[in-house]
């Protein structure tokens, strides 16, 4: 099990897809030489990556939606006791000993929201992944598990 | 700065350390060690509960555990990898903010900089990204409804706080905790929604059976929402219209210059088969999708074409209301219960009729072979290459250009040598091979 530091002082950071495979895995160091985008009006942007021209296209995520880079740490968080429990006849319901599975603490490194997609020279067409992940099964996945919660909190 | 792009194994690899002195003596600034657990990308619901976790959960349709991020507020999301083939070259590169795009000018400036004023960011070799989207817990608690033996009814409480039960841990763990009794109840309401139930006087007692009517009905009612909110894109392209697609036959025929007596053996074909003409009467759009003949075609000027795209149209909602229902059968509900359902879709017409639908299909199935049969008959007269389907051309293409890339690949490995010596005329001349024989003439003379 997993729970989320509640620290929101992460930094924003914006996501790029590549299109290629860098070996390696890690914070790095981007500066302006390397790495810098220029958006046009379109939404679309362009940048040049090792003498190779990208071009993007920005999928912002749906509303309702925050974009997190978490990091796993070993931190853990200890469940406190659970409080005594009394049945109705005032005795101390005999509460079963079960072992509670350990909850680690995944460090907020930066937030996002909104993504951009690269593409060699071209855009990403609308059949990439990425774009249709974030765009259609998004809305689809709402559409499918919304249910209406007709009973409310109140006796019926 | 020193990240390298060659991706062969040669090139020193930054995870181990005596590799690290060679790259210092290549570039000034050393790229740190790839980390063993590289931070992951994930979208999850604005604004959830700080107490929310990622717990594993067996997945609804396979039992094999999946995570799950449960807000007590929010409710429950599930996971799902968005990440391209593992053939693509993907991978991410966060930037910050400010590295961001910019007008050109101010860029210009910095460049003189040098590398120093860097600024935080993050490189990830796998392109994962784990969307949260919301999961009905209807979908969660039905494995757990399956199990239980036709007849008997037992509580919430039973079901889901069963200790006997492997995977659940995390989530029984959760719901044991006050601030989640808000969801526990939502999910006892979900549980209701397809159960039968029986009250055992108060409220906390209540008991549950699953019920196949009430969840099929359910589920109906949730495909139908998904058909009102609109298939993806995709889904729609290649499960609707490409099984509604009408066959077309490409009109060549007329242009070529056919002999009369094969033309008449065409039309005999045709007129042996009248149920064809008639089907087409019925199905084809006013767009006039087929034109298997110029025979045929008058046909369809006859049909009125208000009905056929009224039809058409029914017909395309009752597909997609089927795909919308298999997507939820093969992604949400355990296998056990999948061929229960489908038979009971099947054979409850009134909750939905797929009737018309079938008969539809039916008949593109029969056009298509026909048409098929039509155009081996055409395919004696003239082999064009568009009468054959798209796909065998593509594979077609593909074998072709494999071939090709092969004999390139061989080209390059042979010697220039020894293709010119493959040049010389050797019909003449003795095997060489034959020169190494044993010499038994020798011993004889």
């Amino acid at each position: 099990m997993q729970a989320i530091s509640s620290t929101s002082a992460a930094k924003s950071l914006t996501p790029n897809i590549l299109p290629c495979s860098i070996r390696h895995s890690g914070p790095v160091g981007i500066t302006k030489q390397y790495w810098s985008p220029t958006s046009s009006s379109n939404g679309t942007s362009s940048a040049y990556f090792r003498g190779r021209k990208l071009r993007g296209k920005t999928v912002k995520l749906p509303a309702g939606y925050e974009g997190v880079l978490l990091e796993k740490t070993e931190k853990q968080i200890i469940a406190k006791p659970a409080a005594p429990t009394f049945d109705e006849n005032g005795e101390l319901e005999e509460v079963t000993a079960v072992q509670d599975v350990e909850t680690k603490v995944m460090d907020r490194k930066a937030s996002f929201e909104e993504v951009v997609v690269w593409g060699h020279d071209a855009l990403p067409e609308g059949g990439d992944e990425f774009v249709k992940g974030l765009g259609e099964w998004m809305g689809f996945a709402e559409a499918i598990h919304t249910y209406d919660d007709v009973d409310s909190d109140a006796p019926s | 700065m020193a990240v390298k792009t060659r991706t062969k194994k040669a090139a020193p690899k930054p995870s181990t350390t005596a590799s690290d002195e060679i790259i210092t003596s290549t570039a000034k600034k050393v790229l740190e060690p790839s980390v063993v657990e590289p931070p992951l990308l994930l979208i999850l619901p604005e604004g959830s509960s700080p107490i929310a976790r990622i717990v594993t959960l067996p997945s609804p349709a396979t039992t094999t555990p999946c995570r799950f991020f449960v807000c007590p507020e929010k409710g429950f999301f599930e996971f799902t990898k968005a990440a391209p083939p593992k053939k693509t070259c993907r991978s991410w590169l966060l930037a910050p903010e400010d590295c961001a795009p910019e007008s050109a000018a101010s860029q210009q400036s910095e460049v003189g900089v040098d590398g120093e004023a860097d600024h935080q960011g993050y490189v990830l070799e796998k392109s994962d990204l784990f969307i949260a989207t919301p999961c009905d817990p209807l979908f969660l608690v039905l494995p757990l409804l399956v199990d239980g033996e036709a007849g008997s009814y037992l509580t919430f409480a039973d079901f889901v706080y069963d200790q006997d039960r492997d995977g659940w841990e995390h989530l029984q763990q959760l719901l044991r905790q006050p601030e989640f009794t808000k969801l526990e109840k939502i999910m006892e309401r979900r549980m209701a929604a397809i159960c039968d139930t029986l009250d055992m006087g108060d409220e906390q007692d209540r008991m549950y059976q699953l019920s196949m009517q009430k969840l099929l009905s359910e589920l109906v009612s949730k495909a139908k929402k998904m058909v009102k909110g609109g298939l993806p894109a995709t889904m729609e392209a290649h499960f609707v219209k490409q099984a509604l697609e009408m066959p077309v036959l490409s009109v060549r025929r007329e242009e070529s210059s056919v002999s009369i007596a094969i033309e008449d053996e065409a039309e005999g074909a045709e007129s042996q088969t009248p149920s064809k003409e008639m089907s087409q009467v019925t199905t084809t759009s006013t767009t006039s999708s087929v034109s298997v003949s110029t025979a045929v075609t008058s046909f369809s000027d006859d049909a009125t074409p208000d009905e056929p795209t009224k039809q058409q149209g029914d017909n395309a909602n009752l597909l997609r209301l089927r795909v919308a229902l298999n997507f939820l059968l093969a992604a949400y509900t355990p296998t056990p219960l999948r061929t229960k359902l489908s038979t009971l879709v099947a054979s409850s017409a009134t909750v939905l009729d797929f009737g018309p639908l079938d008969a539809h299909l039916m008949r593109i199935a029969e056009l298509k072979k026909q048409v098929q049969v039509l155009r081996s008959l055409s395919d004696n007269i003239s082999r064009k290459r568009c009468a054959e389907d798209d796909d065998e051309l593509a594979a077609k293409l593909e074998a072709k250009k494999r071939k090709k890339e092969e004999e390139e690949f061989k080209k390059k490995n042979t010697s220039r040598g020894v293709t010119q010596l493959a040049k010389a005329d050797t019909s003449g001349m003795k095997k060489l091979s034959s020169f190494f024989t044993k010499a038994p003439a020798k011993a004889e003379g």
